[in-house]
C-alpha cells in the first residue's frame, strides 16, 4: 500500500513538473519574409545569426566563430583607455565571469573598438589586471571595419531598434547574450546593476533550455 | 580654561576650512567624464562617416555610373581632404584619451581641481572639433545619400 502511495505521488509530482513550461528567452531579431507557395502567402520567419568572423584575441591568436561553437556568450564593445562607462562595465561584467568561471559552455567575448591603440599585449595586460585568466573571456581585437561592422550590423542592430539611439551606441555599454547557435537572445545595458543580474537569470535559463532539450 | 577654548576654536575653524562653493575636484573629475560620454556618442558618427567616405573612395567608377555629373578627379581631392580631417579629430580624441589619467591620488585636492579644469577645457575643443567635422562631412556625404 505504502509503495503504491509513494508510486501515486511520484506520478503527480512528475505530471505537475511536466505541465509547468520551462521558461525560454525571445529571439530578438527575427525576420518574417512572405513567399507565395501555391498561389497562397506563406509567411516564413528568419531567425538572424552573428555571422563568422576572424580576429585576434589577447594572445595574438586567431578567433573566429568556431571558437564559440557549443558555448552561449556575452559580447560587449569597450576600450582600454575608456574613463568612464567601461570600467563599470566591466567591473559588472567581472560578476558574469567569476560566476561562470571555468563553464566551458560560458564565454565573454570584449571587443576593442580602439583598433590602434588596443594591441593584443594591451588587452592581455588589461585583462590580467581584472583578474582574468585563460581564454575564456575573449578579449578581441580586428580592423576598424570589422569591428563596427560586426558592432552595428549584428551585435547592436537589437539595441538600436530598441533605443532610436542618434548614433554613439557602440559606446554605451551594451552586454548582448548570443546562444549556442549563434543568435541574440538578450541586451542589457552594462552599467546598471540590475541589468547584470537579469543578464545572469537569463543566461542560466539559457543554458537549462540546452539542458532541457538534451534531457528530451 | 581660555587655552582649551582657543583650541576648540581653532579645530573648528580648520574643520570648516572646506569653504562653502569651493570646488570638488571629484564634481570636476565627473564634468569631464560626462564631456567625454558626449564626445564619444559623436565618435562612432565620426568613425561611420570615415567609412562612408572610404567606400566612396573605393568605388570612384561606381559614383560616376550613378551620378554622370560628378568630376571624380574632384570628388577623389574632396573626399581625401574630408578624411583627414576627421582623421585628425579622431586621433585627437584619441590622444587625449590615452593621457587622460583620471586617478589623482597621487596629486594634492587643489591640484587635482586645476587638472580637471585643464582636462575640460581639451576636451571640449575636441567637443567643438569633433561637431564642426560631423556637419561638413554629413553635408558631403548627403549629396550622395541613397534615395
Amino acid at each position: 500500500m505504502k509503495i503504491q502511495l509513494m508510486a501515486f505521488i511520484a506520478f503527480c509530482l512528475l505530471h505537475s513538473g511536466c505541465k509547468e513550461k520551462a521558461k525560454r528567452l525571445p529571439f530578438l531579431q527575427v525576420e518574417t519574409t512572405e513567399k507565395l507557395v501555391d498561389g497562397k502567402i506563406v509567411v516564413d520567419s528568419v531567425f538572424r545569426t552573428i555571422p563568422d568572423f576572424r580576429l585576434l584575441n589577447q594572445d595574438s591568436t586567431v578567433v573566429n566563430g568556431k571558437d564559440f561553437d557549443g558555448a552561449i556568450y556575452v559580447a560587449d564593445f569597450f576600450f582600454t583607455s575608456c574613463p568612464s562607462i567601461c570600467p563599470v562595465m566591466h567591473r559588472n561584467l567581472m560578476k558574469v565571469y567569476r560566476k561562470y568561471e571555468g563553464n566551458r559552455e560560458v564565454k565573454l567575448a570584449s571587443h576593442t573598438i580602439d583598433v590602434k591603440y588596443d594591441t593584443p599585449s594591451r588587452m592581455k595586460a588589461y585583462a590580467a589586471k581584472l583578474g582574468v585568466k585563460g581564454t575564456q573571456w575573449e578579449y578581441l581585437w580586428g580592423t576598424r571595419d570589422q569591428i563596427y561592422a560586426l558592432a552595428e550590423r549584428n551585435y547592436l542592430v537589437a539595441v538600436v531598434e530598441d533605443k532610436k539611439a542618434p548614433g554613439g551606441f557602440i559606446h554605451q555599454g551594451y552586454l548582448v547574450l548570443v546562444d549556442k547557435e549563434k543568435r541574440i537572445r538578450g541586451a542589457y545595458d552594462g552599467t546598471l546593476d540590475k541589468d547584470v543580474d537579469q543578464l545572469m537569470k537569463d543566461m542560466d535559463i539559457l543554458l537549462d533550455e540546452y539542458r532541457n532539450t538534451n534531457n528530451l | 580654561m581660555k587655552k582649551l577654548i582657543v583650541i576648540i576654536f581653532i579645530a573648528t575653524a580648520m574643520g570648516c576650512s572646506e569653504q562653502p562653493g569651493k570646488v570638488d575636484y571629484k564634481s570636476k573629475r565627473d564634468e569631464v567624464m560626462s564631456l567625454h560620454d558626449v564626445v564619444m556618442a559623436d565618435h562612432g558618427i565620426i568613425v561611420e562617416n570615415q567609412m562612408k567616405l572610404d567606400t566612396l573612395l573605393k568605388d570612384l567608377k561606381g559614383l560616376k555610373i550613378k551620378y554622370p555629373e560628378v568630376d571624380t578627379a574632384k570628388e577623389k581631392a574632396n573626399i581625401s581632404s574630408l578624411l583627414a580631417d576627421l582623421t585628425k579629430a579622431e586621433d585627437q580624441m584619441n590622444n587625449w584619451m590615452h593621457k587622460f589619467e583620471p586617478d589623482v591620488s597621487d596629486k594634492s585636492k587643489e591640484a587635482a581641481v586645476q587638472y580637471f579644469e585643464a582636462e575640460k577645457l581639451k576636451i571640449s575643443q575636441i567637443d567643438s572639433l569633433y561637431k564642426k567635422e560631423i556637419i561638413s562631412s554629413n553635408a558631403y556625404l548627403h549629396q550622395f545619400r541613397k534615395p
